[in-house]
């Protein structure tokens, strides 16, 4: 009998990958961000109006990940986004295997900023580093501000969190204090910008926040 | 059920160092959950159950996991917690200085085999 102690990382050879992809978009200046949610949060909704906002002042890729269908793509390469679809195939989150292989079929040099839109779930992608600067959270208020205690890895692996669907603030009868002291309480060093992408209102916060994160990075 | 890929990484990884070693069966795995890794060890025991099904390296392996409780320490006024007790702001104090001091774990501790 052979006993093998190894004390490695579960993570260990996605982790290598996910630091590969790091270089590779520090190497052409990309800065990236990998946003994370809960299925129908909004994040392609704010995606497309990031897009609107930003092109062609900026240059933008995205990383669609998607469990099934080129739908979300079609939505954000028609606006002007260079776009790269994963369908995972049933597969709950991306790994940085993945996203490495959409990097070989993006424009790098070309890009300013490229978002990774992860697989719409709070558990699964939590632990599988890609390789992007940041990890943002969409969180929307119609979700409930128990959320981010139920999903505590999840927020405590963001930087920032967009609470999005703001303007359905009245009609839920909740305010925004509620979300802001159940986010502190498990991540106290998140950043929390509200924002609809409905109505845009606070959304020039979102853009200022990622030219300010693009600046720090040159 | 990420669970599933989690569990073919971690018997390639025992599968590799098994043919550094020469062993060619494996009896036992080990490996540390942490309660904060968003990993399920019901789940990765069933992924393991069906992963090696058909493999004759890993036939008659077990899985052994030891499950590790979320326990946090403030830096502030020294108070800590764990499991369902742990919080990620001070409840003593309110600083914000809670470090995790385990829960976080997700490893292949090691394998036995011959």
């Amino acid at each position: 009998m052979i006993k093998v102690r190894l004390m490695q990382k579960v993570m260990e050879s996605n982790d290598a990958v996910a630091a590969e992809n790091a270089r590779k978009l520090r190497d052409a200046a990309v800065f990236s961000v990998d946003m994370m949610s809960a299925p129908g949060s909004g994040k392609t909704t704010i995606l497309e109006r990031t897009l609107d906002a930003l092109i062609p002042a900026l240059t933008i890729g995205v990383i669609q990940g998607d469990v099934d269908t080129t739908r979300d793509a079609e939505r954000v390469q028609a606006r002007g986004a260079q776009t790269v679809q994963i369908n995972t195939g049933g597969a709950c989150h991306l790994d940085a295997p993945a996203v490495a292989g959409a990097l070989e079929d993006l424009d790098l040099d070309a890009l300013d900023l490229l978002v990774i839109e992860n697989v719409g779930n709070l558990i699964c992608p939590t632990g599988f580093a890609l390789g992007a600067h940041e990890r943002v959270m969409v969180l929307s208020v119609t979700e409930g501000a128990d959320k981010p205690e139920k999903y505590p890895a999840m927020f405590r692996s963001c930087s920032l969190a967009l609470v999005n669907k703001t303007d359905l603030l009245p009609v839920l009868g909740l305010d925004l204090e509620a979300f802001a002291e159940e986010i502190a309480r498990v991540n106290p060093d998140m950043q929390i910008l509200p924002v609809s992408a409905l109505t845009g209102e606070g959304m020039e916060d979102w853009y200022q926040w990622l030219r300010d994160r693009m600046a720090e990075g040159q | 059920m990420h669970e599933f890929s989690l569990m073919g990484e971690v018997l390639e990884v025992v599968r590799d160092s098994a043919r550094e070693q020469g062993i060619r069966r494996v009896h036992r795995i080990q490996m540390t959950v942490g309660a904060l890794g968003c990993v399920f060890p019901p789940a990765l025991e069933q992924a393991f159950g069906i992963l090696r099904d058909g493999d004759a390296l890993f036939a008659d392996a077990t899985l052994e996991i030891e499950e590790r409780p979320v326990r946090v320490h403030c830096n502030a006024c020294g108070w800590s917690a764990e499991g369902a007790d742990a919080r990620f702001l001070c409840v003593e104090c309110g600083a914000n200085a809670v470090e995790v001091m385990s829960g976080e774990e997700l490893t292949i501790d090691g394998y036995e085999g011959e």
